[in-house]
């Protein structure tokens, strides 16, 4: 882990703001591009009892707080309209569930992020959710109706929401409004400003939406829907917002490396968790399809992620996605380790009140399969669900896999109920419902 | 902890698997195979839709109606919220501003390669911030500047006089909000942003502040950062003309990527811009020589030709170490340079393939051979050269090779997609591609994808792109002429070699026109034409531009202005 100058040595905590959101539980979601070498990634023994896989082995320290879960399904038999390549349909659905085609505009999309932080939206956070990420080049070939479903992950009423990875302009965001310099009455008047500005412009949409045809009309909803977050934003800013003292900005730009770029990032998540700024955050190492070159981690020899991905069997490009997927799952283990430290009320730690969730667009970059996914869990949403240190094993295929059809484990979905569930959300499918009911196994 | 039981498929015998391209794995194929790859180049339009033959504009019919078995087009435009591009010339414009606050925004979403399609730009709370601390430093940025300053003048043309501040404020704030909302401005509408001026001075602020609150809220209104167009008043699927001013804001959008300038707001008010297509004939040309025309060429050309993707090339420095920053920036140059001179020479569109012309520099001379000096560039005679056209602009080549070496499959895909709008199916899943091993030590790309295009499974596409991909191999990964390679190929039953003999049969495929006009059309009108309606309604525009005679890269952009498409909007 890059040590950054900017931070606090120790982040001052304070007593939990609202009785209505008594149990903090958090979720995060964890996107790495073109799949995972999966003979090094999954636990050759179902239960407590295996021996850690190299791509796992930095979670060592947290074993017992993580779960691996293999042998989910996330391909549909019948996808249709499929864009190319896979990665676009794979990003697209990642979070939501719903497959990506060009006449799909279903106003129900929602990615499992949204879901959760709409049920947590009372809770006064300055953020009700932050997509954070990193720009990345992707090869171009994976064409996507709206590209969109292969730079995003979160979706509101089908509205995809960016991230952005200019490291000071995200610190600005998630600290903003925190000016010590300004007295209290001074920003409650500033507040009051832009606000009344708000209100003007939302009353200018109210009599522009009569006005317009109804597809405009869900246009102009998503901008009003904006207004009213920015406003709600602005009245978290007080009193109820964010509970630590705030750190130095840092002085990295978009511009630093990727490998700097995700270390400051992945910080910057652990901060808006740890100041309870937002209770829900996704973040992609990339887009979908990334051809991020890893030259870095192999003495300079370039090293695009997505052509690499294309291994063939080669065991050289196999040996270089062991380590990339090593060095990715490194990262999020250094953040897991980092919420580990702060103990909140109750006595769980901040990872034991989190639900961490880790996967990719496909499986295995060489065959886009869908199949087998790579999931892994760490925290356990407050104690409600059962992570543990165990691996799931959904299947009981060998390496190597076979190449074609389902695993025969479970659906994506159904995870996804186990999740939905953890966070209180009764609801018994999720996505395009084509698979109903969590999994008991992971239920607490 | 236990485990689940699955059906037990045995795992495939690999062994002696040779490093094949593309293999079909395992015979128990599940999944639906995408439309295969049938037919040849120039064998009629896609989705086997029959080109419609009416005439547009002029008061004519749809030409996306009258193609039997073709759904026609009826697709609508959808609210566009101004492209980060668009802000900033906008706010540019509006406000004489050199800063450039769109770039904090999150990227634009694209639909079919468009950042100007309506129905996939977002507006998300993300946004909404960066919008709000644009619109804040932009107005104190106003406010900030010396009182004789030209800039602040034009926008605040009186002194506040306290005690009668509103008469003032009134005069400033209608004249912004129209320019802003380039239209006019209701009574209802000016009374509202005094109100809120009158809000925020009587919260202890001073009127000051109230004045800069109601210009920010200015701003950050759904008027400027959208392109309203009002739902017209016909039953869902008729057509009526847009508004004068809305229809000026679509042209200045699309040939400027910004505001309307006052001649266009003044031919607005006048009126009749929508049905007079001398007057609108009229604006596109004084429209097209102002220097803010640059913005076709930066923002439709730079997508079309997909220039944007070049900023995202890194050849191999191994392999090219003769490659520098500066070289892409001399390509990208080129191609924008060769656009313009066949748009203002109304070249045919063939000449796109055919031209034996460019313009280069001396850096980009170096690259091609050919004595330039300066970094001026100059346009350079191609006769007798080995480079003829758009195919040997190193942009092209450039954006479709691999690091290290070249790529015929993504050089034949991109003439499909981008010059003849039928880009090949999407690769069918469950198939092992392996795109960037390299050829194997005496092997040439031209055998490495012979032995793929064995698999019969990878044939039918390939077939479609790799002839005119190999048509190319006369050109490294970075452009750069060799004549090591087999540049022959058979496209169309015919044997061609190199360069000038694929473009000449390239230039005879009729999809050069209705493809450069569906691309058009897609930029300027900001909604897909992706379908076969809109194929077809593309295919109309060229039909009745050449009915009268124009063939040329200005004619269709014209055509495309005139078309219903452009002019109207349709009831939902």
């Amino acid at each position: 882990m890059i040590g950054l100058p900017y931070l606090p040595s120790v982040v001052e905590r304070h007593a939990e703001a609202s009785e209505s959101c008594a149990a903090p539980q958090r979720f995060i979601a964890f996107f790495v591009p073109n799949g995972i070498h999966m003979p090094d990634f999954t636990p050759s023994a179902a239960g407590k009892d295996w021996a850690m896989p190299y791509i796992l082995a930095p979670l060592e320290p947290i074993r017992n707080k993580i779960a691996v879960v293999t042998g989910i399904d996330y391909q549909r038999t019948a996808e249709p309209a499929e864009p190319p390549g896979g990665h676009g349909s794979g990003t697209g659905s990642f979070l939501t569930m719903m497959p990506v085609n060009k006449n799909d505009k279903n106003p129900a999309r929602i990615s499992l992020d949204q879901k959760i932080a709409k049920t947590m939206a009372g809770c006064g956070r300055p953020l009700p959710s932050l997509q954070l990420g990193l720009t990345v080049r992707g090869d171009g070939s994976d064409r996507v109706p709206n590209i969109a479903f292969i730079e995003t992950i979160s979706w509101d009423a089908n509205k995809p929401l960016p991230f952005r990875d200019d490291p000071q302009q995200n610190f600005d965001r998630i600290f903003a409004g925190l000016d010590p310099n300004a007295s209290a009455a001074e920003a409650a008047r500033r507040q009051a400003v832009r606000t009344s500005v708000l209100d003007h412009v939302l009353g200018e949409a109210e009599t522009l939406k009569a006005e317009l045809s109804p597809t405009d009309r869900v246009k102009l909803d998503q901008y009003m829907t904006s207004v009213r977050e920015l406003e709600t934003r602005i009245q978290n800013l007080g009193g109820n917002g964010a509970t630590c003292a705030k750190p130095n900005r840092p002085t990295a730009t978009s511009t630093a490396p990727y490998q700097d770029r995700v270390a400051i990032t992945l910080e910057l998540a652990a901060l808006a968790f740890e100041c309870d700024v937002t209770r829900v955050i996704t973040f992609m190492f990339g887009r979908g399809n990334s051809m991020q070159d890893f030259s870095f981690l192999f003495n300079g020899e370039s090293t695009p992620h997505h052509h690499t991905s294309h291994h063939a069997g080669n065991a050289k490009l196999q040996a270089k996605l062991k380590e990339i997927g090593r060095w990715e799952v490194n990262h999020v283990a250094n953040f897991l380790k980092r919420l580990d430290q702060t103990v909140e009320a109750g006595g769980r730690t901040l990872l034991d009140n989190t639900l961490a969730y880790f996967n990719s667009e496909i499986s295995d970059g060489n065959t886009h399969r869908k199949y087998d996914m790579p999931v892994l869990l760490a925290g356990s949403a407050g104690g409600k669900l059962k992570v543990d240190g165990s691996h799931y094993m959904f299947t009981q295929m060998k390496f190597p896999r076979p190449l074609l059809g389902p695993s025969g484990g479970p659906h994506g979905i159904r995870l996804f109920v186990s999740i939905l569930n953890a966070f209180g959300i009764p609801d018994q499918t999720f996505g395009d419902g084509s698979a109903k009911g969590p999994l008991t196994e992971l239920l607490v | 902890m236990q485990t689940f039981e699955t059906p037990e498929s045995p795992p495939r015998e690999r062994s002696g698997v040779r490093r094949s391209l593309c293999r079909l794995l395992g015979s128990m194929v599940l999944l639906a195979l995408p439309m295969a790859c049938i037919g040849e180049i120039g064998a009629g339009s896609p989705d086997g839709a029959t080109p419609g033959v009416n005439t547009p504009g002029d008061g004519a019919g749809d030409p996306g109606t009258g193609a039997p078995g073709v759904a026609p087009d009826k697709a609508n435009t959808v609210l566009r919220r101004l492209n980060r591009a668009e802000y900033n010339n906008t706010v540019r414009d509006l406000l004489g501003t050199s800063r450039r606050p769109a770039d904090k925004l999150p990227s634009d979403e694209t639909v079919d390669g468009f950042d100007t399609v309506g129905e996939g730009l977002s507006l998300s709370l993300q946004h909404l911030e960066s919008l709000e601390q644009a619109a804040t430093e932009l107005i104190d940025e106003l406010f900030g500047l010396p009182a004789g300053d030209a800039r602040r003048r034009d926008v605040l043309s009186c002194q506040l006089q306290a005690g009668s501040e509103e008469t003032c404020a009134r005069q400033i704030l209608s004249a912004f909000a129209r320019r802003a909302f380039r239209r006019p401005v209701s009574e209802g509408e000016i009374s509202g942003l005094l109100q809120l001026a009158r809000k925020v001075s009587d919260a202890g602020n001073g009127y000051d502040e109230g004045l800069k609150a109601a210009l920010r809220s200015i701003l950050l209104s759904p008027h400027f950062l959208y392109m309203v167009e009002k739902a017209p008043a016909v039953p869902p699927g008729e057509s009526a003309p847009l508004g004068d001013h809305e229809l000026a804001t679509r042209l200045s959008y699309f040939l400027w990527s910004s505001m309307p300038d006052a001649a266009l707001f003044a031919a607005a008010e006048a009126g009749g811009l929508a049905d007079d297509s001398a007057k609108l004939a009229a604006e596109v040309e004084r429209m097209l020589t102002d220097g803010k025309a640059v913005a076709l060429t930066e923002n439709f050309v730079g997508q079309w030709l997909t220039l944007r993707r070049l900023a995202l090339v890194e050849p191999d420095p191994k392999t090219f170490p003769d490659y520098d920053v500066e070289l892409r920036n001399a390509a990208v140059r080129e191609t924008e340079l060769f656009f313009r001179e066949l748009l203002n020479g109304n070249a045919a569109i063939e000449t796109l393939l055919t031209a034996d012309f460019t313009f280069v520099n001396q850096r980009l001379g170096q690259h091609y051979g050919m004595p330039v000096s300066g970094s001026e560039f100059l346009r350079v005679s191609l006769a007798g050269t080995e480079r003829v056209g758009l195919l040997s602009h190193a942009s092209f080549l450039m954006a479709n090779s691999h690091p290290g070496f070249t790529s015929p499959t993504k050089r034949g895909a991109w003439v499909l997609e981008q010059l003849l709008c039928s880009p090949p199916p999407p690769v069918p899943p469950d198939l092992m591609i392996d795109p960037l091993a390299a050829p194997a030590a005496g092997e040439t790309v031209r055998e490495k994808l012979e032995a793929h295009r064995a698999e019969p499974r990878c044939a039918g596409c390939h077939a479609l792109m790799d002839p005119i991909g190999l048509g190319l191999e006369d050109f490294d990964a970075i452009g750069g002429y060799r004549d090591s390679e087999d540049a022959s190929g058979v496209l169309q039953g015919t044997s061609f070699s190199g360069v000038r003999e694929l473009a000449a049969l390239l230039s005879q495929d009729a999809r050069l026109q209705s493809c450069f006009a569906q691309q058009l059309l897609t930029y300027a009108v900001g909604r897909s034409f992706h379908s076969a309606g809109g194929h077809a309604y593309a295919e109309g525009v060229v039909q009745g531009a050449r009915a009268a005679g124009q063939q040329g890269v200005l004619d269709l952009l014209n055509a495309v202005v005139k078309s219903d498409a452009f002019r109207t909007r349709r009831g939902e």
